[in-house]
């Protein structure tokens, strides 16, 4: 029963990661020959200009191996990004199986019925492993799949390869955040700080990939050994040690968690402090930022919300000081300066950076977006919006506040990484036009809104999936954009997506459609909110 | 007079069987009345649909003589509420929860909520998710109690509080309706309704199927009788009598329930040497579950 339970808790997981994860490789597959033509050299060049294209972003994304091959393109375009989706689910199950079924009282549960702890976390991981299994396999399988179809090696035991190490690796993930969720006293604190453990882990291996003098640290971070098996690719390796060494450290990791997980108290961290002794409190609050709805969600996620803003503000003077030395890296090859003169119109500095922090900063507000929208649908289910509908407030102007608590916190997140951004350039030795930067950075709120309109449309009337629809909807939006010059596909098709329709402001010039587009998003999604919220039933049953 | 509550052919339905059906009702000013049935009878739906909550399939309602669903607004600046379901508050500390919906509300003096707060042992320096469920049921009163509502619309407002804090609740509710306020306290916790309600409405299967006062309740209806005969027992006395029901005979002893007027039983008695009568007046409970025993085959389906 325990075993079918535990199933059950990851079905959407399973169901998004394993068909989402095998339709995009097949897709992925399909463009391949689009992108790369049909002879060996036409092939050859497309791989060159992938790998030049690449190293703008080996920070995040490893250097391809093999990128005129089917299966080396797949492991560079799909695979790299997949882990990095893949390591945010598995760090939220592990929280999830260590903390999140305590709140909603399912652990009690099992454990009333004779289950033991021990078991209880056995059960519950072996259940995610064959659930990651499952969606790693399918993830690397579209490829094979399609292969055939187009003429090319589909290199099977190569991706079934790199979906064992994916699996391995992603599973150790899992393993780190589910011991570190059993330390600190609530689960929100746990959820932070194993997500933001495994972030941090992403990031040093992205330190040891671009900085020279820094490599040996990447032996810490998953990533770097998940990286070592490239064999997706035709002539990639599978790095057996490297995949042994993760599930040893799994295993490990594990065994730890399971003797704290006993010390420990149902509810509660390891280290838990006991509330001081004080006289009870019998006065409600004057704080004024609790009078309105809108300025009390943001007083209630400031913890959150200010790790956004300082991450944010951290990630774009990391990303303006790691650009010069690429850059610089990859001009002094007189081969590659020719070509990325040839690629980029204007400062090569400026280029990069266009691609390399606002791209990542499309994916940061996108993935904001969801988390904001996961907060009111939990809010939802848990009978807030019917106590807040208690108070004499109209079901309009709860809209209205969700639509300018979203608003004021992501233009908060905008600024830090704008901050961070141009605080760091005067010493980055990057000479950006800084009406330039402000533009581009401004053109992230709109773009952000474009995804909280969308998100308070669907929760306002569908609470239930409205984190799964704005999840794949990201998703969806962000391959459309990548794949559409790929499969050439009209301009007004690749504008569908938001991430194409933003483009590379900080390069080009400035353009009143997109922010016109994306501010039309927002509205319309506002708009469909207000109607659907006034029309729907309101329980928390 | 308005009525506080009036209710005309309101109908959710939400299939199979499932809402309520035709619901009639009118609650006067300043009575407290009590919604009784079982869990899944109705209850939450009804008090669901006066908050304006859920929208009705048919019918209307309306408070203090504002729609349910067009004034809302205007309604729940009237009205204080406990649901059914406690909302979650996560990391909130009950302060700030009190303070956020004092602000949205108005009209609510720290005053008050001290008074609340210390009749109800409550304190507001805690995080939400460290309340136990008594807790967040006495803040969810507190939320309800704290602006002085003209009518408080309470769905299974004790459950889970400890004796000393029901009694606490239930004089709360007797001097809002000293003031003047209307109460509408829905429960499947009988003794809640006979501790502090005028009339009661019993509901069963998403239809009212009674609303009357309590006297008139206790009044008419069953009663159990257990007869001693002197010699052996003599059932056959009681067989014929309308409203004779469970009749049972045990040596010298005879019991029965019997509904109505005492009068056929004495004269079935007369000339008879009976030692012991004894007639046992009926709880509200007994009351309760007579209805929902006596529903047809059908309408349990």
């Amino acid at each position: 029963m325990i075993r079918w339970m535990a199933w059950r808790l990851h079905r959407r997981g399973l169901i998004g990661f394993a068909a989402g994860g095998f339709l995009i490789s097949f897709f992925y597959g399909a463009a391949y020959v689009q992108a790369a033509g049909t002879t060996a050299a036409s092939q050859a060049a497309f791989g060159r200009a992938v790998s030049l294209v690449a190293y703008q972003f080996a920070f995040i994304i490893p250097v391809p191996v093999h990128p005129e091959t089917l299966g080396g393109y797949e492991q560079y375009k799909w695979l790299s990004g997949a882990i990095i989706m893949m390591m945010l689910w598995a760090g939220l199950a592990g929280v999830g199986v260590g903390r999140g079924a305590e709140d909603r009282g399912l652990t009690e549960q099992w454990l009333a019925g004779g289950v033991s702890r021990t078991r209880l976390i056995l059960a519950r991981s072996s259940a995610f492993l064959l659930v990651l299994m499952v969606a790693c396999f399918a993830s690397t399988l579209g490829i094979s799949a399609v292969a055939p179809a187009i003429h090319q090696d589909a290199n099977l035991a190569g991706e079934l390869g790199k979906a064992l190490s994916m699996t391995v690796g992603l599973f150790a993930c899992y393993a780190i955040a589910l011991f570190i969720s059993q330390f600190p006293a609530e689960r929100q604190t746990a959820t932070a700080l194993g997500v933001g453990a495994l972030v941090l882990l992403l990031v040093i291996n992205g330190i040891a990939d671009t900085v020279g003098s820094a490599s040996w640290i990447g032996v810490v971070s998953p990533f770097h050994w998940m990286e070592k098996t490239s064999s997706a690719a035709p002539g990639g390796t599978f790095d057996l040690g490297g995949t042994i060494g993760l599930a040893v450290a799994a295993a490990a990791l594990m065994g730890a968690t399971i003797p704290i997980f006993q010390r420990r108290d149902v509810g509660s961290g390891l280290f838990s402090w006991g509330r001081r002794s004080t006289a009870a409190v019998r006065v409600a609050s004057r704080n004024v930022l609790l009078r309105l709805p809108f300025t009390e969600g943001l007083w209630e996620q400031r913890v959150g919300l200010s790790a956004w803003v300082i991450s944010t503000f951290l990630l774009g003077s990391v990303m303006i000081s790691v650009t010069k030395s690429v850059a610089d890296g990859l001009m002094s090859d007189p081969h590659l300066a020719t070509v990325f003169k040839g690629y980029f119109s204007g400062s090569i500095y400026t280029s990069l950076l266009g691609l390399f922090w606002f791209g990542i900063a499309l994916l940061l507000l996108a993935g904001y977006a969801v988390v904001q929208v996961s907060r009111w649908a939990a809010q939802d289910q848990e009978g807030r919006v019917e106590m807040l509908m208690s108070a004499p407030i109209s079901r309009t102007r709860v809209v209205i506040e969700r639509a300018l608590e979203f608003a004021v916190a992501s233009l908060l997140i905008v600024a830090g990484g704008y901050l961070g951004v141009a605080a760091k350039a005067p010493s980055a030795g990057l000479n950006l036009d800084t009406g330039h930067l402000f533009t581009a950075s401004a053109l992230l709120w709109p773009f952000a809104l474009a995804f909280g309109g969308l998100g308070v449309a669907v929760v306002s009337r569908w609470p239930r999936i409205a984190v799964p629809f704005l999840a794949t909807f990201a998703v969806i939006e962000y391959f459309l954009g990548d794949l559409a010059p790929l499969f050439k596909l009209p301009d007004w098709v690749a504008n569908l997506s938001v991430f194409h329709l933003y483009g590379n402001p900080l390069v080009g010039s400035f353009s009143w459609t997109p922010a016109l587009t994306m501010t039309l998003v927002f509205a319309a999604g506002f708009g469909a909110a207000v109607v659907l919220m006034r029309r729907r039933d309101v329980s928390s049953a | 007079m308005t009525a506080a509550i009036k209710t005309e052919n309101l109908t959710k339905d939400y299939g199979g069987a499932r809402g309520l059906f035709d619901l009639d009702l009118e609650v006067a000013e300043g009575e407290v009345f009590g919604y009784l049935g079982p869990n899944g009878a109705g209850k939450s739906t009804t008090i669901r649909l006066l908050m304006g909550l859920i929208h009705a399939t048919r019918g209307s309602a309306s408070i203090l003589g504002l729609d349910c669903m067009r004034e809302s607004v205007q309604i729940k600046g009237l009205v204080g509420y406990v649901p059914g379901e406690l909302p979650q508050f996560g990391g909130l500390r009950g302060r700030d929860i009190a303070g956020h919906f004092g602000a949205l509300r108005g009209g609510v003096d720290q005053a008050r909520v001290r008074e609340i707060c210390e009749r109800l042992d409550l304190d507001l320096g805690l995080k939400f998710r460290e309340y136990s469920s008594g807790n967040k049921r006495k803040l969810a009163i507190l939320l309800a109690f704290m602006h002085r509502p003209k009518l408080l619309i309470l769905d299974e407002p004790s459950s889970g509080l400890d004796p000393l804090n029901q009694q606490e609740f239930f004089k709360l509710v007797l001097e809002a309706k000293a003031a003047g306020a209307t109460v509408f306290l829905s429960s499947h916790v009988l003794s809640e309704v006979e501790h502090v309600c005028q009339r009661v409405g019993i509901i069963r299967h998403g239809k009212l199927i009674k609303v009357a006062r309590l006297e008139d309740l206790h009044e008419m209806h069953v009663r159990r009788f257990e007869v001693e005969f002197a010699g052996d027992a003599q059932p056959q006395l009681f067989e014929h009598l309308a409203g004779v029901e469970n009749l049972q005979t045990n040596h010298h002893r005879v019991t029965f329930t019997a509904r109505g007027s005492f009068e056929p039983i004495a004269d079935a008695l007369s000339g008879h040497h009976v030692v012991n009568l004894v007639s046992h007046e009926p709880s509200l409970e007994e009351i309760f579950l007579t209805y929902y025993e006596d529903q047809p085959q059908e309408a349990r389906k």
